[in-house]
């Protein structure tokens, strides 16, 4: 019994250790299946019930800095083809062809093809889904035809900054421009998921995920640029008008703000549709104002001089003798006309764009002093915008220099710039001497609207003093005010800037092309607190006119007065400009007229004039003021043309052979009788326009009479329109209140030690004589300046009560 | 002053027959002299101190002018220093300094007369001249820059209608005279005759052109005296011809003057070896050419018809008796045109001495003619 007890003990064992071997055994196979092929039959399983899907989330959005759309996504339908469960192929490529705009042999092709799946075609339109879409239905072609949604890229201005976008290629993967550089922060998510097919691998339960289908990836971002669409169009409408009045090879336009290096415009023409960028040729994908390089010539001088005035090396009314053309080391440098103007200043250097002028600056500052400002200023070094594709241009280094190359390349020769880099430099001069970096970009937020990452306004470095900038900006301002970039000249606006033109050099560097140029002008405005630098390039005009200042200058002219209007900047009560002041007392607002109308018609005494000497000629002059020569019956002042009728009739008949006409100049105080005056540049509104005097000069030169004004220039009047503090500084007057004020006459004196006081004030004569003709200007009291500026002490100067200059209310007592 | 250099080097530059006239009270040396000879670039200077002397000169009674005589000859002093502009400008009709007219002593007639005088004596003074409106018709008030002249005065009063009729006259002498503008700015163009008569008040001088020969005699008479018999140096022998009169009746003066021609006499006189005597207006400013004498080696340019016309054309026929001349008419007889003759003679003003006015038979001569049309003008 006890054995028998022990065999069904042995066999209960040997029972427990199969079982175990045979728990081991499954376990194992468990795990080798689970562990070690557990992922490949996973995949298996996978395969063959259902499918990977790539979600792909939107491409970010590119914004305008004011928030409108330049760039956006939308989700499309992609249509694609299973050629292994088409039955009929013929039948389905006739059916299908029309509906997508494909011939049947492409559909043939696609289903020759083969396998499971072949993109028929992709970002369909939303018309073409549709009809597809019923096509499926009606032919039951759900076995063979499919939709995949994608993200198609859309730039819904066209053709508006499409060479600062650029375009996105297939793959949402960015091509050009901002789409290029800023790819990887823009780029759409792409999300996998695995869903549940049948057989034609048609998910079973794509409901239930497709909620889940439209979120936005981690890196999709929105871009917001410093560009405003706004400007961006006036600049492109201005930059297609000028293709059409040049016909040039192509233009670039660059607008900035200097105060902080925000790229406001960007554009080229010829430009493309980024829509439909393959339709292009690669060339116009180009963003010229990155990529191009080329002779900068004169509107590099702007640099130059600001170089040569930190440097000392010249000042402002330094004289130059200009013989016209200078050698230098066997190489002829000559003006832009050939022609010499004798001898000039600096400043006549500037605004008449010398060439051998600046040869000369060139030579003196030497190869260091001239490569290490043009590097200050940004050139031979990217600008480091967020742009693809910016070239660096090319400097000389100093020590390869010859003498030669130290003169052209101070008239902007034989180096090479982009337009971004000139026009970051000029901007430079417009703030303050201290350059900053350009940036396009604004702002990017993530997908939440919070804020990624913001770029603002960066420093680089300081390129000249503070005081050097102001006078080249003086110097700048005269080249437009009445120097070779008048062209660009808006009435009541204070502009600065330089013109340029450059021969093209041959593709392969051999040398310049004969008859192509660069024209171009790069200026900033207004003077007073520059808001805007804008730089026109127009390279290889066709009509013949090639000259920067011809060609370039009005279209700049044109974009500043459309820019100021539209970013509301308001005129300076502008004492430069040829303007109207007044509305008539008691109104002060300056007005600007429009002085290129008048005909003259007194080339015969400009002739006779010019043949003798006014020494030993009769003169025999009436002084006129012009409020009390004559009233009509009613008592109101004669106008000009009144006068010009009148008067000069008068004074004919009187045998006078010139007419002094007291101050004309406006005057808030009929009591000054001209002589407080608050606009020097404006004929005084009591007795008509601009053009009626002009009228009066005309008819006066016509019966063979003089004019003579009476000008002040020794002090102006307090008045709060006028000079005095103009901008809230003593701008015109002296520091010092002593000399400033002038106790006598109740008025303000003239600061002559300024060298912009003084070219205000010869400016202003100069406009007498060219603007109205005058023959004289009879220059008052004098002896207050003379003495003044002697700086004699108190008392030491009496003056003569009699032969005082004019009297005032105050002496009338 | 470094400013006005540049503005006057500027301007020149590029208008180099701009005229650029500085009004300067003191004497800073070289106003109107060009920067690169060291002068402030000006091309004209005006002459305040001749204005303010001229004008303590004619204000005061004339019993005073003669110990002022200095007044009227230290212009000279420096006349050719600076391009001057002799201006009569607004400044000094303003803010009781009274028009030019009321600064005139004596009486309505008189004010008149000096004024007559003082402008003759000033058209023909070395310099450019210039005139504030409302001088030319002798406005009595003051400037007001907030009204109109007085015009009503010419069409109510008959007296500043015939000042009017003067400054046109005699602004009509002086454009059509090089002998008053071509040689402004040195001696070459001025000689005393008679600086220093302080005790008559008559200045006598010549003025003359570039071409020596195309002279004016000048006599300024700041009295109301008439002096006949009154003898000045000339330059050259001939025969003097009264081609301009302040005192003409139709300026309404009392018509004082010496008609015809005056022969000069070997009678050697403010070192000149000939000389003329005539008959000096009360308060007027005469002038007097030499008519042009055939033969006698002195001859005018031919060149400005118009000036030659005015008064030595057509006289061909006086010059054998011109150049024998011995004669030495007291007064030659008056050729008053036919207006003048037409009229009574106004009684002379008291002060005024009686002046013999005869009127005589035209010549019918161009001469006469031509005369006329000067006086007329």
């Amino acid at each position: 019994m006890k054995k028998k007890r022990r065999e069904i003990q042995r066999r209960i064992s040997y029972l427990a250790l199969f079982m175990l071997g045979a728990v081991v055994l499954i376990v194992c196979r468990y795990a080798w299946l689970q562990l070690v092929q557990g992922s490949a039959l996973g995949e298996r399983m996978k395969a063959q019930v259902g499918q990977d899907y790539a979600i792909q989330s939107p491409r970010g959005t590119i914004l305008d800095r004011n928030g409108r759309e330049l760039a956006v996504s939308t989700m499309t339908k992609s249509l694609y083809i299973d050629p292994s469960h088409v039955e009929n192929p013929q039948e389905l490529a006739e059916n299908l062809a029309p509906l997508i705009g494909k011939t049947e042999q492409d559909i043939l092709d696609d289903v020759a093809v083969g396998g499971g799946f072949v993109w028929v075609k992709r970002r369909m339109e939303q018309a073409e889904y549709e009809a597809v879409r019923q096509l499926i239905r009606e032919k039951e072609y759900m076995s063979c035809l499919g939709f995949r949604d994608e993200a198609k890229r859309y730039y819904p201005n066209d053709v508006l900054a499409a060479n600062v976008l650029g375009f996105v290629g297939t793959d949402d993967k960015g091509l050009d421009g901002i789409e290029q550089a800023l790819d990887a922060v823009l780029k759409g998510e792409v999300k996998e998921t695995y869903l549940t097919t049948d057989r034609q691998a048609r998910p079973i339960l794509d409901s239930i995920f497709s909620s889940r289908r439209r979120y936005m990836g981690d890196s999709c971002k929105t871009v917001e640029l410093t560009i405003d669409s706004g400007i961006q169009f006036i600049v492109e409408q201005e930059l297609d008008r000028a293709i059409a009045e040049n016909n040039p090879k192509a233009i670039t336009c660059v607008v900035m703000n200097p105060k902080n290096g925000e790229v406001l415009a960007m554009a080229s023409r010829p430009s493309y549709n980024p829509n439909k960028f393959w339709d292009y040729n690669a060339e116009v994908w180009k963003n010229r104002a990155v990529s191009f390089i080329y002779e900068p010539g004169s509107t590099f001088k702007s640099v130059v001089a600001g170089a040569a005035l930190q440097e000392k090396v010249v000042s402002p009314n330094q004289v130059f003798v200009d013989p016209g053309y200078v050698m230098v080391s066997g190489r002829r440098i000559q003006n832009w006309n050939g022609e010499s103007f004798g001898t000039v200043t600096f400043t006549d250097v500037v605004k008449q764009s010398l060439n051998t002028g600046f040869a000369q600056v060139g030579l003196r500052l030497g190869a260091e002093r001239l490569m290490k400002y043009a590097r200050d200023f940004g050139f031979g070094e990217p600008t480091g915008i967020d742009l693809p594709g910016e070239e660096s241009g090319i400097l000389f280094k100093p020590e390869d220099m010859r003498d030669s190359d130290m003169a052209t390349s101070a008239i902007g020769q034989s180096i090479a710039v982009t337009p971004l880099q000139l026009v970051t430099a000029v901007s430079a001069i417009a703030n303050d001497g201290v350059l900053l970096k350009p940036h396009i970009v604004k702002t990017i937020r993530n997908a939440d609207g919070s804020i990624y990452e913001e770029r603002g306004k960066t420093e680089v470095r300081r390129v000249i003093d503070s005081a050097t900038d102001k006078t080249l900006m003086g110097l700048l301002e005269q080249v437009v005010a009445s120097g070779g970039g008048a062209k660009a000249q808006v009435k009541g606006y204070r502009i600065g800037g330089k013109t340029g033109t450059a021969q093209k050099i041959r593709e392969d560097g051999s040398g310049y092309m004969d008859g192509r140029y660069i024209a171009s002008f790069c200026g900033f405005a207004p003077v007073e607190d520059p808001q805007l630098t804008v730089l026109v390039m127009i390279d290889d005009p066709g009509t013949g006119n090639f000259y920067g200042g011809q060609i370039a200058a009005p279209v700049a002219g044109r974009i500043f007065a459309q820019l100021f209007r539209h970013m509301h900047i308001e005129p300076s009560s502008d004492p430069f400009a040829g303007m109207e002041p007044a509305e008539k007392k008691p109104q002060t607002a300056s007005r600007t007229f429009d002085m290129n109308h008048y005909q003259w018609n007194d080339d015969a005494w400009k002739v006779q004039k010019n043949k003798e000497s006014s020494y030993d000629r009769p003169m025999l002059t009436y002084e006129v003021h012009m409020g009390s020569w004559r009233r009509t019956p009613e008592g109101e002042y004669l106008t000009y043309r009144e006068a010009a009728d009148q008067l000069i009739a008068y004074v004919k008949d009187m045998n006078y052979t010139h007419i002094e006409f007291m101050p004309l100049c406006e005057h808030p105080f009929d009591g000054s009788w001209g002589y407080q005056a608050t606009g020097y540049y404006a004929v005084t509104s009591r007795y008509g326009t601009p053009d009626d005097f002009r009228y009066l000069v005309d008819r006066a030169h016509q019966m063979g009479i003089g004019i003579i004004m009476d000008w002040v220039p020794g002090h102006f009047c307090k008045d709060e329109q006028g000079l005095r503090h103009f901008d809230g500084q003593n701008l015109y007057e002296s520091d010092n209140v002593q000399r400033a004020e002038n106790w006598e006459w109740g008025t303000t004196n003239f600061d002559y030690g300024r060298t912009e006081v003084q070219s205000f004030l010869i400016s202003n004569a100069m406009f007498w004589f060219e603007e109205f003709h005058i023959d004289g200007l009879r220059i008052d009291a004098v002896a207050n300046m003379l003495y003044l500026d002697y700086g004699r002490k108190d008392g030491e100067w009496m003056p003569n009560r009699k032969s005082r200059g004019h009297g005032f209310p105050q002496e009338a007592q | 002053m470094d400013f006005l250099k540049k503005l006057n080097e500027a301007i020149f530059k590029f208008h180099p027959q701009a005229l650029m006239i500085a009004e300067e009270s003191t004497s800073w040396p070289l106003i109107s002299r060009p920067v690169y000879m060291g002068g402030m670039g000006f091309n004209y200077k005006w002459n305040m101190g001749w204005m303010n002397d001229m004008l303590k000169y004619v204000s005061l009674d004339p019993i005073y002018r003669k110990w002022n005589h200095d007044k009227v000859t230290f212009s000279f002093m420096y006349a050719f220093s600076e391009n001057f502009v002799l201006p009569l400008s607004h400044d000094e009709v303003v803010h009781g300094k009274c028009s030019l007219i009321s600064k005139m002593p004596g009486d309505y007639w008189q004010k008149f007369a000096g004024l007559r005088s003082f402008f003759g004596y000033w058209m023909a003074h070395p310099g450019k001249k210039l005139l504030f409106m409302g001088g030319e018709f002798a406005q009595f008030s003051e400037w007001n820059f907030d009204d109109e002249l007085d015009w009503k005065l010419l069409r109510e009063f008959d007296m500043h209608r015939k000042m009017q009729a003067y400054s046109k006259a005699l602004n009509k002498f002086y454009v059509d005279t090089r002998a008053f503008w071509q040689v402004d700015f040195d001696w070459n163009g001025f000689q005393w005759i008679d600086p220093n008569d302080n005790n008559n008040s008559i200045v006598s001088f010549i003025r003359k052109a570039e071409d020596r020969n195309d002279f004016v005699i000048v006599i300024s008479n700041f009295t109301p005296e008439v002096h006949t018999g009154y003898r000045i140096g000339v330059p050259a022998k001939g025969s003097y011809i009264e081609v301009f009169n302040s005192d003409g009746e139709d300026f309404g003066g009392s018509g004082v003057c010496n008609a015809g021609e005056i022969l000069s006499q070997d009678k050697p006189w403010h070192n000149r070896e000939q000389s003329i005597e005539l008959t000096v207006p009360p308060l007027a400013t005469i002038y007097l050419r030499l008519k042009r004498q055939d033969g006698s080696g002195v001859s005018f340019p031919e060149t400005d018809a118009q000036i030659e016309a005015k008064g030595f054309e057509l006289s061909g026929e006086k010059s054998s008796a011109a150049v024998a001349a011995k004669t030495a008419p007291k007064k030659t007889t008056t050729k008053k045109t036919s207006k003048s003759s037409s009229k009574t003679a106004a009684a002379p003003k008291a002060t005024k001495a009686k002046a013999p006015r005869k009127t005589a038979a035209r010549k019918g001569t161009a001469k006469t003619r031509t005369e006329e049309a000067v006086v007329n003008a």
